[in-house]
């Protein structure tokens, strides 16, 4: 095994942190709609995915250069994230919502292979290229040199998950929707409007699908159709792990998932990394269906 | 005499062969309280949940304020301004008890998105409106010095109360409490019995209580229906019905 | 909603009829005056333009061979089959071409893996089938006689590389990095031992998984691992993202790479990160030029060798099926009589065990967005 240094270890440390910060926004965006749906968005990657690619399309028409492409870019994707989870609750969602919950959960499927084959037939099957004007080059951290870029990911995804805490906890919406995540059935005889408070769930958490797409793509410099499907798996990793209906430990186990899947890579084998964190998902799906960070759901009749 | 604001004729469900009720029948004035007792099993709570449209009637035609109300949806009854409380308490665990109330409050509130962007007048004058309301049952429940504790976190009669004051907060025109002092002691229904008794003079509510305390019954409920077996067996004052031989036989001789 | 539903029937009707009708049309060729031939690949997912390059080179040929009156006046038709690039597919789809009795030979399958998977299965159909691309030199040595390979093994380019490096560029420390299939590991393997035999050393042997899109793991070892030189048993889109975020982490280095990578989307993929790249691949003689020169007048792109390699190989069968006669048998023994036919990539032969001779190598590098001829 190779020597263990500070340097690589910082960098490491910082590589895991940026893609878990990634699968973080991607497991916020699924427990916050799987919260006051109670049904897996299996379509959210598609999202992502759908997001990256109209991005990178309006990539050339954007006027700026630099930071402000960079930020351009995110707003942009956070609006067709949140335009596009709109469109899919509206046509795909809201008409099964009196069905049960597995007619929702085969449509979500069906969707996101529709969205998939959409994609590639629109863009086509191969790898697109995505690249930024914006190259932000290196940090010196102590003795470490890493990407800055990595830490703008990270930095980045931490502050939206700040926004959406704060949107949670200080808002008449907000409220409004942990009310519904936490008993939709109370909520609505409380005259909550719960078809527009999923509505909503569905914009804030493809917003932040379309915002993880973006910073994705920017980072491993790709774009294709097949992406989503990497993403959903781990943010629905991060999701279960957390803990399901615990939006704080979406985000935490998505941080942590990062971290531990770049030093899996390193220390044990890439061939192996994600069959350990597979077998994990099992293992904590089998012996703690709350989630390792989460509360016991209380029993309802 | 008034019109009847709840009105039930007739009322049967069944359960895979089983009747669990049977030809229930209520007349819910405006401003009285109604008790609902019996031994478990009765069929109590499937009356509850038949009137708050979480169940809907084998049989039979159930009137809220004018309008029909058997086949409707728990949420379209509740606009209405019918509505009920859990035997089990269903609060939002993760919202601190002042967010319970406020969440329940906030659908009245007179504003559109434009006066929520430009903070208008009406935007202020209604969210004041709104503070005071919530402060007001916050106040009266003595829940104000927990107001910023998460609800999950608290002890359950504390829990009850919040529940109830949840439900006020939607300004109902009747409620339906289901065994609102279950788990209690003799001073907390004691304190709930007052809270419910203010609750009820100040917004003028009608209320049907489920309840196995029947200090609380004697004291708040004009009237009593008792059942056993899905059928009422008799119904009266609280003093007319504890003194009849078949509630002592069926439901209080087994009590003592 | 009904108009919907009727309109979304009448659209699957529709397509069900042209896929019908493709088959009928396909059936009502397959008479005695027709050679078809079975091109194999993935035709969807991330590698199909692989297999868009085969039935491109192949379709090329015969409209070459047709035009100048066929095989003895049998035209040459081309079909082709969507393996999807999966070992399970391969299997099935394999099964399919051989027991369908109008076809008398195939070619294709695209990386080491699904030939190994295809291999036994024409065997047992008794219809020949030639490699194009994959490049695992023990395809060939496995005693099948009705496998043949126009395309070279990876031993040459990667040995060829690996002496480019130690003893001409005098870079002797090298990390690799390849992918984790029966193609990267024989690769890397030829590489590692000659690298070794030169006196080299392999500071950093770093396998990863296919479909990989993030090598951080991989990049942070690189970065700390002393390397003069890194070569890549990859193909191009692993090769141009790997490079692409390795430069973008601060990685300096030169950057050597398989023959798999020589595609447009290398450098479309790579972009700037990936300039200055360097691979070696078999030397291409004038009637390579002239093939490639068509290509690009009909499709206004520059050609992938494999291509090149289906051309040929469609030659290949072509001459067979005159020489042995237009049976499987018959193309079979075809083959192993061919002895420096001319072809696309110059006159073929094929060894004992059916591996095209290839002895010439050039080395190429990509700059400014396109592979150039490099001389040390």
């Amino acid at each position: 095994m190779d020597s263990v240094t500070i340097p690589v270890l910082v960098d490491q440390l910082v590589s895991g942190l940026a893609i878990g910060g990634v699968y973080g926004l991607v497991a916020l965006g699924f427990a916050l709609i799987f919260g006051v749906l109670r049904v897996a968005q299996f379509a959210h990657g598609e999202v992502y995915m759908l997001v990256a690619f109209l991005v990178l399309t309006a990539l050339p028409a954007l006027p700026l250069g630099g930071f402000s492409q960079f930020g351009l870019v995110l707003v942009l994707a956070l609006f067709l994230g949140a335009a596009i989870g709109l469109a899919v609750e509206r046509v795909v969602f809201r008409p099964l919502m009196a069905a049960p919950h597995i007619a929702a959960i085969i449509s979500a499927i069906g969707l996101s292979i529709a969205l998939q084959y959409l994609a590639a037939f629109l863009w086509g099957a191969e790898l697109h290229p995505f690249v930024l004007n914006w190259a932000p080059g290196n940090l010196t951290l102590g003795p470490a040199t890493i990407p800055a870029f990595k830490v703008v990911i990270f930095v980045t995804a931490l502050a939206l998950l700040a926004g959406l805490q704060l949107v949670l906890r200080r808002t008449q919406l907000g409220r409004a929707i942990r009310a519904t995540a936490s008993d939709p059935e109370t909520a609505r005889l409380m005259g909550i409007n719960t078809i527009r408070i999923i509505a909503a769930a569905f914009a804030v958490g493809s917003a932040f699908a379309g915002a993880a797409g973006v910073l994705v793509a920017a980072l491993y410099g790709v774009v294709y159709s097949s992406m989503g499907i990497a993403a959903l798996v781990k943010g629905y990793t991060a999701t279960v792990i957390g803990g399901v209906g615990n939006l704080v430990g979406a985000v935490i186990s998505g941080l942590l998932l990062g971290v531990f899947e770049v030093l899996l890579e390193s220390y044990v084998s890439p061939k192996w990394s994600d069959a350990i964190i597979f077998a994990l998902l099992i293992g904590v799906l089998v012996l703690r269906p709350q989630g390792l960070l989460g509360r016991a759901i209380p029993e309802r009749l | 005499m008034t019109e009847a604001l709840l009105t039930v004729r007739d009322l049967w469900k069944e359960f895979d062969g089983i009747q669990a009720v049977r030809g229930f029948e209520l007349d819910l004035y405006p401003g009285e309280v109604v008790g609902l007792i019996g031994p478990n099993g009765a069929g109590k709570s499937t009356v509850v949940n038949l009137l708050s449209g979480f169940h809907r009637p084998s049989r039979g035609r159930i009137t809220f304020a004018g309008h029909d109300i058997s086949q409707a949806r728990p949420d379209r009854i509740a606009q209405l301004g019918l509505v009920r409380t859990f035997q089990h308490i269903r609060l939002f665990s993760e919202l601190t008890v002042r967010q319970n109330v406020e969440v329940a409050a906030a659908p009245r509130l007179q504003i559109s998105t434009i006066d929520v962007a430009l903070r208008t007048r009406r935007y202020r004058r209604e969210v004041e409106r709104w503070r005071q309301e919530v402060d007001e049952l916050l106040e009266a429940s003595g829940l104000m010095a927990i107001q910023d504790r998460p609800a999950g976190v608290l002890p359950y009669g504390d829990q009850r109360r919040v529940e109830i004051i949840r439900a006020l907060a939607t300004q109902p025109r009747a409620l339906l409490l289901d065994e609102p002092a279950a788990g209690m002691n003799e001073s907390e229904a004691a304190a709930l019995s007052d809270f419910l008794e203010w609750a009820q003079g100040r917004y003028g509510l009608s209320l049907v209580l489920i309840e196995h305390h029947l200090d609380v019954v004697e004291r708040l409920c004009q009237r009593v229906i008792v059942m056993d077996q899905g059928a009422i067996i008799v119904s009266g004052t609280p003093e007319e019905v504890t003194q009849h031989p078949e509630v002592i036989r069926a439901y209080l001789g087994e009590a003592a | 909603m009904n108009i919907v539903r009727s309109r979304l029937l009448a659209l699957v009707l529709a397509a069900a009829f042209i896929l019908v009708g493709c088959d009928i049309g396909g059936l009502a060729g397959a008479g005695g005056d027709q050679i078809k031939i079975a091109v194999v690949g993935p035709m969807s997912g991330d590698a199909a333009t692989y297999g868009q390059d085969f039935v491109r080179g192949a379709q090329m040929a015969a409209e070459k061979i047709n035009a100048a009156g066929g095989v003895d006046g049998k035209e040459i038709v081309i079909e082709q089959f969507d393996d999807r690039n999966d070992t399970t597919e391969t299997a099935n789809i394999a099964q399919r071409i051989g027991s369908d009795s109008s076809i008398l030979a195939s070619m294709g399958h695209f990386t080491s893996s699904t030939v190994y998977a295809a291999m036994p299965i024409y065997k047992a159909n008794g219809l020949p089938l030639v490699v194009i691309s994959a490049s695992d030199p023990k395809i060939t040595q496995q005693g099948n006689e009705w496998v043949f390979r126009v395309s070279p093994t990876n031993d040459l380019g990667a040995q060829a590389t690996a002496d480019l490096l130690v003893q001409q560029l005098g870079l002797t420390r090298i990390a690799t990095f390849y992918l984790n299939t029966d193609f990267g590991k024989s690769e890397h393997q030829y590489f590692v031992e000659r690298v070794q035999q030169n006196g080299g050393t392999i500071v950093l042997d770093e396998p990863y998984q296919p479909d990989t899109k993030d090598f951080t793991s991989g990049i942070i070892k690189l970065k700390n691992a002393g390397a003069e030189a890194v070569y890549l048993s990859s193909y191009y889109n692993d090769a141009a993202l790997l490079i692409k975020q390795a430069v973008a982490s601060g990685v300096q280095t030169r950057w050597f790479a398989s023959a798999a990578i020589i595609s447009n989307q290398f450098p479309e993929v790579g972009g700037e990160a990936v300039e200055g790249v360097i691979t070696a691949r078999v030397a291409q003689g004038e009637n390579w030029e002239a093939v490639a020169a068509e290509y690009r007048q009909k499709y206004g792109a520059e050609p992938t060798p494999f291509v090149i390699y289906a051309y040929a190989a469609t030659q290949a069968i072509a001459e067979a099926a005159r020489q042995g006669g237009a049976t499987r048998d018959g193309i079979r023994q075809g083959l192993e009589a061919i002895e420096n036919l001319d072809t696309a990539i110059g006159p073929l032969s094929f060894d004992q065990n059916r591996q095209a001779i290839y002895t010439e190598f050039e080395f190429l590098i990509v700059q400014d967005g396109q592979f150039k001829p490099w001389t040390p």
